[in-house]
C-alpha cells in the first residue's frame, strides 16, 4: 500500500473524477479531509449569488414565445441562402462547361487526295452504282 | 419529474399534458440553462440566443414525442443546451470576422462570480480567480470545455457527462484529465484556502 500522501494536484484531479487510482484516498483520513474541503469549496462557489435580472429572463421568455409563433416563416427564410447557392452553382457550371473535344485529325497526304479526286472526276459510272459495287468488293 | 408539452390548447386532451407545464418548467430551468450557455460561450448575446434555441428545440422535441415523457428533463435539457453551444462554437470557428467577446460580455460573465458574503475580500479574490478560470476555459478544446463545465458548474458525475455528450466514460475521463491539467494554475488558486492547508 502506498504511504505517501497525495499532492494537491492529485487531490484536485480526484475532485474532478480523475487522478490516481491507488486506493490511497480510501484509507488516508488526511487526504480525504483535503478532498472534502475542496469539494465543499466547489459547492460553495456553485451556491454563489448569481445575478441574472428577472426582467432579462422575462424578455427572453417573450422572445422564445415569439420565435415559437413565427417558426414556419423563419424556416422558409432559412432556405433562401441554400436555394441561392444552388442557383449560383448551376449558373457557374452552365457558363463554364467545357466544350466537347473534336476528334483528332489524321493528316492525309496530298497525293492520295489528288488520286481520290481524279478517280471521282474520271469515273463514268453513275454515283448510284457505287453502294451496290461496294457490296461485292472483297475486303483486303 | 417528468415533463411533456401539448402542441396547442386543443391537444391537451390528446396528450394529457398542459402547455402550462412547459411554461413553468421553462421558467424553472431558464436561469440554469442561460448560465450554462454563458459559461460555454462567454458572450451574453450568444448565450441569450443559445438559450432561446435550446427551449425551442426542447418544445419541438416534446411536441414530436407526443405522449412519451422525458425521465430526466434537466439532464435532457442540459444535453440540448450543450450541443447547441458546441454547434455555435464550431460554426464560430469559421466565422472569423465575428467580433471577440466584448468588455460588456466579459462584465456579464464577471457578474456571475461571487460578490455577496461576509468576507468581501475573499469574495473579491474568488471573483477574480473565477474570472481567470473562465478565461482559461477558452484554451480548452470544445469537448474538454463541455466536460469540465458540466462537472464544475453543473455538478454532473462523469457517467452523466458521458450520457449528455454521448461519450463513453473512458473518453470523458481523458477529456477531463487534459482539462484539469491545462487549468492547473487557475484551479490551484481557486481552491487555495486556509482550510485546505495540511
Amino acid at each position: 500500500m502506498p504511504t505517501r500522501h497525495w499532492s494537491d494536484e492529485e487531490v484536485l484531479a480526484r475532485l474532478y473524477g480523475v487522478g490516481p487510482e491507488d486506493g490511497h484516498i480510501e484509507v488516508c483520513q488526511d487526504c480525504r479531509t483535503r478532498l472534502e474541503a475542496m469539494e465543499l469549496r466547489r459547492k460553495t462557489l456553485l451556491d454563489r449569488d448569481l445575478r441574472v435580472p428577472a426582467q432579462f429572463l422575462a424578455e427572453q421568455r417573450r422572445s422564445i414565445y415569439e420565435r415559437l409563433e413565427r417558426r414556419p416563416l423563419l424556416l422558409r427564410l432559412r432556405l433562401v441562402p441554400s436555394l441561392a447557392m444552388v442557383l449560383f452553382l448551376f449558373v457557374i457550371l452552365t457558363m463554364f462547361r467545357p466544350s466537347p473535344q473534336e476528334p483528332p485529325r489524321i493528316p492525309v497526304p496530298d497525293a492520295q487526295v489528288f488520286e481520290d479526286v481524279f478517280d471521282i472526276a474520271s469515273s463514268t459510272e453513275p454515283s448510284a452504282v457505287e453502294p451496290v459495287r461496294s457490296l461485292f468488293e472483297v475486303q483486303q | 419529474m417528468k415533463v411533456a408539452v401539448a402542441a396547442s390548447e386543443a391537444d391537451e386532451t390528446a396528450t394529457g399534458m398542459k402547455t402550462a407545464d412547459f411554461d413553468s418548467w421553462m421558467a424553472a430551468e431558464q436561469r440554469r440553462i442561460y448560465l450554462l450557455c454563458l459559461r460555454m460561450l462567454r458572450s451574453s448575446d450568444d448565450a441569450d440566443s443559445a438559450t432561446q434555441d435550446t427551449f425551442i428545440k426542447a418544445h419541438r422535441a416534446l411536441k414530436r414525442q407526443e405522449k412519451a415523457a422525458i425521465d430526466s428533463p434537466a439532464r435532457w435539457l442540459s444535453r440540448i443546451a450543450v450541443n447547441t453551444c458546441l454547434d455555435r462554437l464550431r460554426s464560430k470557428r469559421w466565422r472569423f470576422w465575428q467580433r471577440r467577446a466584448s468588455a460588456v460580455d466579459e462584465e456579464a460573465a464577471l457578474r456571475l462570480t461571487p460578490w455577496a458574503g461576509p468576507n468581501q475580500e475573499a469574495a473579491l479574490l474568488a471573483r477574480e480567480v473565477t474570472h481567470r478560470l473562465g478565461a482559461a476555459l477558452q484554451n480548452l478544446s470544445l469537448r474538454q470545455r463541455a466536460v469540465f463545465i458540466l462537472r464544475h458548474d453543473e455538478d454532473c458525475s462523469l457517467e452523466e457527462i458521458g450520457e449528455i455528450l454521448g461519450l463513453d466514460i473512458g473518453t470523458v475521463k481523458s477529456h477531463m484529465a487534459r482539462a484539469v491539467r491545462k487549468l492547473r494554475e487557475e484551479l490551484r488558486d481557486l481552491y487555495a484556502d486556509k482550510t485546505l492547508e495540511r
